[in-house]
């Protein structure tokens, strides 16, 4: 036990010494008591060291802290063999250790790595030097569960959702900031003392949370009326939990809540939106049809009874008569395949379930057959190839690729019209262009030709109702994709669109 | 038929509750070549009690052809068609849809309620004179139909 590395040496070695050349029963006594108390020191958990407070050179550590620093410190500065520092800590030299008194603090040490929590007081030395004595407790892991608890602190106060817990009878003992200010109380102590099920509008919701909490599960979520103090209500969505102790046994609840009447009302007005929406898509769809229909009735009975007429009369009408009933009959045409195409156009979206593999090859092959006499009447030439099959609408495929190809044939200028139907693929979609040698068509009016009704000619020179385009943004539109056109006058059209698919989709996704 | 025909002239009903549309199709028929009786009923219920025979129709011949158009006032053509399809005495007798839709749900349908034919009826009377004309050589020459 006399080790002369750990400094105690003087004291003990010379109260041996001693013991050996007087032989007193007391000098036994003396020498047994500093045996044990040498035992106990040095098996210390705790850091124990003793510093003279003149020179701040080390007189004595115990074993523990021997360990730690990897070899024995006597002699050396205090400061720097166990702090790796090189000036004297300001509070191992503060008056109140120089007084006499005992100094307490916490600090981290920066070449050991943790926290202690240090007691520092004068000693008498057994050579008569009043030194400093330290004890130093490691309370690293406390000070980091401290840390933790006051960041779990730190999130209970400043949550936006407004917490309450509560005891196993759910009388509330404690809550946050936002409980406080959403339920309307003064301050937190307010609220404390009262039952979880008076801040709800009906008990008897709240006492279904309380069953459940209480229940195997121990969790509840859903939507209550929540009460204010001043008595007014709010939507709240509350998540319940019960709190166990260690012992596995309830030892409260908590309750976190958030006002949504806000979304619940921002819901329910597009809910309302909505089915207003669907209603008026009903009418127009059924509006249409009736339109369509009941329109056209009419049309009939004005142009047959005219052209009847026109048969009776053969032979007593003059010039002008017989140019007045062309008018007539004429006007009734045009009549007719407007409400046509505006009954197409209104089509277009009423069929969700017919979205299947299309071959746009095939599909062009057809559209070129029923414009065969178009084709040849203006000599045109269409070309296309290398389209892919994808998901769509057949039948407005069809209506777009025959009003694309139609235009690019009906728009001609004086040569003959010349149209080429391609395809690329890019990373998430298909992309058309339908290319024209025709009239073009100026800046100005690239975006208003997609618009219903607008014509940019004549009907003498280009005849049709302005629906064409409308409808073809419309199928695009509903299959999610995108048309425009590059043109200009003189110079053809590039009608562009593009269709979801390509690359990342397969036909069949 | 042919054989019948030289006996009795040919019924034809027509269902149509616009007065335009039964004159045009008066007219065309007057110049038929075979010999045919044109009956007009104006909604679907005297369709059905004419195809019946109900009430005033008591006495009324059985039609060889019926032509159906599907706007019509009370009942409408859809349910005379379907209740003429499914009646075993009565189904046989081809009835032709003569409508002014052209919609394809109207087109689908009629069929799926066994319709013979459906027309869509032209803007002009041209072409109105045509299509009954085709109607009648089609079904009262070119068909076979059973003896009753």
């Amino acid at each position: 036990m006399c080790n002369p590395a750990r400094g105690l040496t003087a004291g003990s070695c010379i109260a041996k010494a001693e013991g050996r050349s007087v032989e007193t029963p007391a000098a036994d006594e003396e020498g047994q008591r500093l045996k044990h108390v040498e035992a106990v020191l040095e098996s210390f958990p705790e850091i124990l060291y003793v510093v003279d407070p003149e020179t701040d050179r080390v007189l004595y550590v115990n074993r523990i802290l021997q360990d730690m620093l990897g070899g024995s410190p006597i002699g050396q500065l205090c400061y720097e063999a166990f702090q790796g520092l090189d000036a004297p800590c300001s509070f191992c030299t503060n008056d109140i250790i120089r007084a006499g008194g005992r100094y307490t603090w916490e600090h981290s040490n920066p070449k050991l790595g943790r926290t202690y929590r240090l007691v520092d007081q004068m000693i008498d030395w057994p050579d008569g030097r009043r030194v400093r004595f330290e004890y130093a407790s490691d309370i690293t892991e406390l000070k980091a569960a401290q840390e933790a608890l006051h960041l779990r602190n730190l999130v209970f106060l400043s949550s936006m959702a407004s917490i309450s817990i509560a005891d196993p009878r759910g009388i509330i003992h404690t809550v946050n900031p936002s409980f406080v200010s959403l339920w309307g109380f003064k301050d937190a102590a307010e609220a404390s003392g009262m039952s979880l099920t008076d801040l709800f509008l009906h008990p008897q919701q709240a006492r279904s949370m309380m069953e459940a909490l209480a229940g195997s599960r121990g969790s509840w979520e859903g939507e209550l009326t929540a009460r204010r103090l001043d008595g007014t209500t709010f939507i709240g969505h509350c998540a319940a939990s019960a709190l166990k102790g260690r012992d596995g046994e309830p030892i409260g609840y908590q309750v976190t809540s958030l006002d949504i009447t806000a979304r619940r009302h921002a819901e329910a007005d597009l809910e309302r939106t909505l089915d207003a929406l669907n209603r008026s898509n009903q009418d127009l769809q059924q509006f249409a049809y009736l339109a369509s229909h009941d329109l056209q009735e009419p049309l009939r009975m004005v142009a047959s009874y005219t052209q009847l007429l026109g048969e009776k009369l053969e032979g007593k009408l003059d010039q002008d008569c017989r140019k007045y009933i062309e008018f007539a009959m004429d006007g009734a045409e045009r009549m007719q395949r407007l409400i046509q195409d505006l009954l197409s156009f209104s089509r277009v979206g009423s069929h969700e379930e017919k979205m299947v593999d299309v071959d746009m090859n095939a599909l062009l092959g057809e559209v070129l057959n029923s414009l065969e006499v178009q084709i040849r009447e203006t000599s045109a030439t269409v070309t296309g190839g290398g389209l892919p099959v994808l998901k769509a609408d057949r039948t407005q495929m069809v209506q777009l690729l025959q009003n694309l190809v139609q235009n690019g044939i009906k728009f001609h200028g004086t040569a003959p019209p010349l149209v080429h139907v391609a395809c690329t693929e890019e990373s998430d979609a298909w992309h058309f262009t339908v290319t024209d040698n025709g009239i073009g068509i100026e800046e100005e009016y690239l975006e208003a030709v997609f618009q219903i009704f607008r014509r940019l000619n004549s009907r003498r020179e280009y005849p049709g109702t302005g629906i064409g385009l409308a409808l073809c943004r419309r199928v695009i539109e509903r299959h999610g994709g995108r048309i425009w056109t590059v043109s200009s006058p003189g110079h053809g059209s590039v009608f562009h669109f593009t269709l979801p698919g390509g690359a990342g989709l397969s036909p069949d996704q | 038929m042919k054989e019948i025909g030289v006996v009795r002239p040919i019924e034809i009903l027509l269902v149509e509750d616009n007065p335009g549309d039964v004159e045009l199709a008066r007219v065309a028929l007057a110049d038929s070549k075979v010999t045919n009786r044109l009956r007009v009923v104006e909604d679907g219920e005297s369709a059905l009690d004419y195809m019946h025979r109900r009430g005033r129709f008591s006495g009324a011949p059985r039609p060889d052809l019926v032509l159906l158009d599907l706007n019509l006032p009370k009942k409408d053509g859809r349910e005379v068609l379907a209740e003429l399809k499914s009646d075993p005495n009565l189904k046989r007798i081809p009835v032709v849809i003569l409508t002014t839709s052209s919609a394809e749900e109207d087109i689908l349908r009629t069929y799926n309620l066994h319709a013979n034919c459906y027309i869509t009826k032209p803007l002009d009377f041209k072409q109105f004179h045509k299509v009954i004309k085709s109607i009648e050589n089609f079904w009262l020459s070119i068909v076979v139909l059973p003896a009753d």
